[in-house]
């Protein structure tokens, strides 16, 4: 009994397949961070002794930029967050009350058959 | 007097918030925290309408256009609030009728009326449905289920379709239940 | 939590076969292609890394999405994984240890998330992914009964959960999942035991039947 039981859960759980495409939204997220360390490399190669306060003020500014950002980015990434949060939470609410409403209607249709 | 004014002017931006947490359809929830620690698994959720709101906006900014997100979608629009709170236990009678008195005292006539009250023998559940009508309209809904195991109180603060909200089981996000 | 280069070489060290791989000899399951396109992969080939995600992709997502029960975080994190593993893949000794590091990230990460969520809420339920559908695994079962257990096993809390998970989703021992957890063996056999009992009352209530006769 208890290995049939195993058994059903074993195929209750059989896998599933990401959306289409999968690996191509990895690879692409790979590419960007695959691109950056040679696009710096080829900077300091060009660089030279005098500029280099310009280059330390770019990169000042870059790192600014960047951080609001990020920063923008991350509270984006927080609301949508709070956002998918919230919909699993109604989602769940609404299982739970869709359950509870169809077990009256079972409970009702039983009592009203003619059978029971 | 210059007093006066101001405390006219907060008088006033207070009272849609008092508006807001009196809202008729919504239940005064006590605090379950002793039934939270017995329970193996408990369920709280909150959602007043700025996160139901938000939930809207990530269920439509979510699909194209599926049919099953709508219906979700339709069926919670205009809705206030959705409060659950679900407790499984690892055996019966871990709560008693004392936990949920101060739910069902507020589930009176004539604001409260039961709409339908379930018993079944086989596993000796009960379910009841009341509703908190407002003229022609409901503006609220509770079901309170007391299985040996389990006790959920679901509290839906505004108007919706419990045929449609029935339907919606075994669609998406909602689950389908093993009816006997 | 960063689980992966904590545990990189801890993975490396409880894999299984990776005594073999530690020696140089090559584990015997593993066939020429598979242990070629690790090594093309470790030396840059993105193809062969394509390769890779594509051979455990359904593991590492169906994993997250049982653990996290929403689509969009499973796809977010299925992702995040593989981002990760490409960071590491240096210190990836064999695609046993790949499938080691793969799911113990996975299952890591999402027990991580699932504590941070909203305070006193166990589980999330969005079985979007689960719906029954042209491309639903067709197991010859019960499928009302297999859903509904499907929806229990992602109701466990997250620790129970990810070791059912791994052992009858994964199909591992609990030895291996003990180590892939940083669990103690008693602890895992114990969230089986109780899990599996809770599981099989739940059906009995439901009046689904287990047996291999389908429902009562």
């Amino acid at each position: 009994m208890s290995h049939e039981f195993e058994e059903t859960l074993r195929r209750a759980l059989q896998p599933r397949r990401p959306g289409a495409d999968f690996a191509g939204r990895v690879l692409s997220r790979l590419d960007t961070s695959a691109r950056e360390p040679a696009t710096m490399a080829r900077l300091e190669s060009k660089r030279s002794p005098a500029p280099r306060l310009r280059w330390v003020a770019a990169a000042l500014a870059a790192c600014v930029i960047a951080a609001v950002g990020l920063v923008e980015l991350r509270q984006h990434a927080l609301d949508a967050e709070r956002a998918s949060q919230a919909r699993a939470q109604l989602l769940q609410a609404l299982s739970i009350a869709s359950d509870n409403v169809n077990i009256v209607r079972a409970t009702v249709a039983r009592e009203e058959s003619p059978d029971s | 007097m210059r007093l006066r004014p101001l405390i006219v002017a907060s008088a006033l931006l207070a009272l849609p918030a008092l508006a807001a947490a009196a809202d008729p359809g919504q239940l005064a929830l006590p605090d379950f925290t002793a039934l939270s620690k017995k329970a193996s698994q408990s369920v709280d959720i909150s959602l007043d309408p700025s996160l139901l709101r938000l939930a809207g906006l990530a269920i439509n900014s979510d699909n194209d256009g599926d049919a099953n997100d709508q219906a979700v979608g339709d069926l919670v629009r205009g809705l206030k609030g959705i409060y659950v709170r679900s407790y499984t236990f690892d055996r019966p009678g871990e709560y008693s009728k004392a936990d949920v008195k101060a739910v069902l005292a507020q589930l009176v006539a004539p604001d409260w009326q039961p709409v339908v009250s379930t018993h079944d023998l086989k596993d000796g559940s009960h379910v009841d449905i009341y509703l908190r009508r407002n003229g022609n309209k409901t503006d609220g809904v509770a079901i309170i289920a007391a299985q040996p195991r389990e006790l959920t109180i679901v509290n839906i603060v505004g108007s919706i379709d419990l045929a449609r909200l029935a339907r919606l089981q075994g669609q998406f996000g909602v689950p389908r239940i093993g009816i006997r | 939590m960063e689980a992966d280069s904590v545990s990189l070489s801890a993975a490396a060290a409880s894999a299984p076969g990776s005594s073999e791989s530690a020696t140089g000899a090559m584990p015997s399951a593993v066939s020429a292609p598979e242990t070629d396109r690790l090594a093309r992969a470790r030396g840059g080939e993105l193809a062969a890394f394509r390769e890779l995600i594509r051979a455990y992709q359904d593991a590492v997502y169906t994993l997250a999405l049982r653990m996290l029960r929403v689509p969009e975080d499973a796809e977010e994190l299925a992702q995040d994984v593989f981002v990760s593993a490409h960071r590491h893949i240096g210190g990836i000794e064999s695609e046993t240890h790949l499938l080691f590091w793969l799911r113990r990230t996975v299952c890591h990460r999402a027990i991580d998330r699932l504590r941070r969520r909203l305070p006193r809420l166990s589980v999330t339920l969005d079985s979007a992914a689960e719906m029954p559908g042209p491309d639903g695994p067709d197991t010859g079962g019960d499928p009302l009964l297999e859903r509904r257990l499907r929806e229990m096993v992602e109701r466990l809390p997250p620790a129970a959960r990810a070791v059912v998970l791994l052992r009858y989703q994964e199909d591992l021992d609990p030895p291996e999942i003990a180590r892939m957890l940083d669990m103690p063996l008693n602890t895992v056999k114990s969230h089986l035991k109780r899990s599996l009992a809770l599981l099989r009352r739940r059906c009995d209530e439901l009046g689904l039947s287990t047996s291999a006769g389908g429902p009562s």
